[in-house]
């Protein structure tokens, strides 16, 4: 357990240090909700209508950034190696890595939020509950993705490679966060928020076990 | 219209067709591709030293 | 790896089979009440989707397989078995989508089954792209074994997400039953693909490791090769 909180203490660090990057992210992110309102036009139902969405897409789009990002720095001077030299158990690596790319892109979505309420007039009275299916829908991105970046971040084109195997994977998971983040800006009459929710819990909890356990095998050498 | 007929889909055989010509294209041509990739790696793993 | 010819054999009589099961779908089985000619697509449609599945639970086991003890005879009917897998799961996504035009009036109605394995089509195509970019044999057998566990269970997830999400605006449902007089053409079908696999995913396979033997081949002794002749 110490070890995991050691293990999430200097990824947290790293990120602090490279928060830059983080911002340019969420510019990125951003002006990809600014582009896609262009492809529906000035009509601000059809806008509300696909804003949730649109912003599941624009947080997954710009998750490939902050997940690559993440391993880069173990990449350089071999520093992953070293890591896996000491005495410390890969999962608590693996856990720490995934739950600081967790609140990373939780951070993410979060702040992309607004520029969603702004842009396509699609805000909801339900915060708090809309905060909760960001952190669970970064949950199921998070698991798979620092995982796949783990294994990409050793190989070429890994920037094509990471949304590759990722996307497809994540189907569930962005469905459920898409339909969960709708259903709260236009509203529930059949109570389905429930249902889609439970989607995003069980994605999460198969993917954080599964992911966690075939860490150690994915980075050995 | 005549009653029997209603909600049938008439023809359609240019569908039936192409699907048929397409799996026999796809699975034939995978067929041969695996045929030749196994033979030229057999031929070549056999004049090699 | 194996020498024998019984692939072949086996590669044979599947198409053998498939002409049989075709040919009576197409030219003797009668004609459905409300599809029409068009049903006759299921001939070769339901057959495909099986074996796709089939195989790609095959992938699933090898990768265990791999994973838990190892082998570069496992890895290489891990490659085989994706391969086929993809190249039937591409089959059945064209299938279903000419069979769509003339019953929904649409390229694609977002069944369940066939936007499943449209994602799985992705998803395993992209575990074939990443052993290509993978150069080392054994990180490439880990990681592909990882990536086609991790896809596999993912089946259920995405085939029980997109029925709850297609379901809110399907009226209609994909009709899947096919009543006893149609049963024959499918099963011969049915064989005819699942023989035919057999042979070239064991094909496949030998290829797969013949590759990996000659990656990891010394290059030949310098005097040798010119006393025979010359290097290749």
């Amino acid at each position: 357990m110490s070890q995991f909180v050691a293990a999430l203490r200097k990824d947290l660090l790293l990120q602090w240090r490279t928060r830059s990057q983080l911002v340019a992210v969420f510019v990125f992110g951003a002006s990809a909700l600014l582009l896609f309102s262009f492809a529906i036009g000035p009509n601000a139902a059809a806008l509300r209508e696909f804003a949730g969405g649109f912003l599941w897409l624009a947080l997954l789009l710009a998750s490939t950034l902050a997940l690559a990002d993440s391993f880069e720095s173990e990449m350089a001077q071999h520093a992953l190696e070293g890591l896996l030299l000491l005495p410390a158990d890969p999962r608590a690596l693996y856990y720490g890595k995934a739950v600081a790319n967790l609140l990373q892109l939780t951070l993410l979505g979060a702040a992309l939020v607004p520029v969603m309420v702004v842009l396509y007039d699609a805000g909801t009275a339900r915060v708090p509950a809309l905060l909760g299916i960001i952190v669970l829908g970064a949950a199921g991105l998070s698991a798979p993705g620092t995982l796949y970046a783990a294994m990409t971040a050793q190989v070429r084109a890994r920037n094509t490679l990471l949304p590759l195997l990722l996307f497809p994977l994540v189907v569930p998971a962005l469905l459920g966060a898409v339909k969960a983040t709708s259903l709260l800006i236009l509203g529930d009459p059949m109570g389905q928020l429930g249902a889609w929710t439970m989607l995003l819990v069980a994605f999460d909890a198969i993917y954080w076990s599964l992911c966690g356990l075939v860490f150690e095998r994915v980075v050995e050498d | 219209m005549n009653g029997a007929s209603a909600g049938v889909i008439q023809g359609g055989w240019e569908f039936v067709v192409a699907a048929y010509v397409a799996s026999a294209v796809i699975l034939l041509g995978y067929a041969f591709s695996v045929f030749w990739r196994y033979r030229r790696a057999r031929s070549r793993r056999d004049t090699a030293l | 790896m194996g020498k024998g010819v019984w692939p072949f054999v086996m590669a044979g009589l599947g198409l053998a089979l498939l002409a049989w099961g075709s040919t009576w779908g197409l030219a003797f089985a009668p004609r459905e009440a409300y599809m029409g000619e068009v049903q006759r697509i299921m001939y070769v449609h339901v057959p495909t989707a099986w074996n796709a599945m089939l195989v790609l639970t095959f992938a699933f086991a090898c990768a265990l397989v791999s994973l838990l003890r190892g082998g570069w005879r496992w890895d290489a009917r891990l490659e085989a078995a994706i391969e086929a897998g993809v190249v039937l799961s591409g089959l059945v996504c064209i299938q279903g989508s000419i069979w769509a035009r003339p019953t929904w009036g649409v390229w694609w109605d977002w069944d369940p089954r066939l936007t499943t394995t449209a994602v799985l089509l992705f998803a395993f195509g992209g575990i074939l792209a990443l052993r290509q970019f993978v150069d080392d044999p054994v990180k490439r057998a880990v990681w592909s074994s990882v990536a086609v566990v991790i896809a596999y269970v993912d089946v259920p997830l995405v085939y029980f997400s997109v029925r709850w999400w297609n379901s809110l605006h399907q009226l209609q449902s994909t009709p899947e039953t096919v009543s006893r007089a149609f049963h024959w053409p499918l099963r011969i079908n049915a064989f005819g693909v699942l023989f035919l696999l057999i042979g070239l995913v064991e094909l496949r396979a030998r290829l797969a490791f013949l590759r990996r033997e000659a990656e990891s081949a010394p290059p030949p002794p310098v005097r040798v090769a010119e006393a025979l002749g010359g290097v290749r």
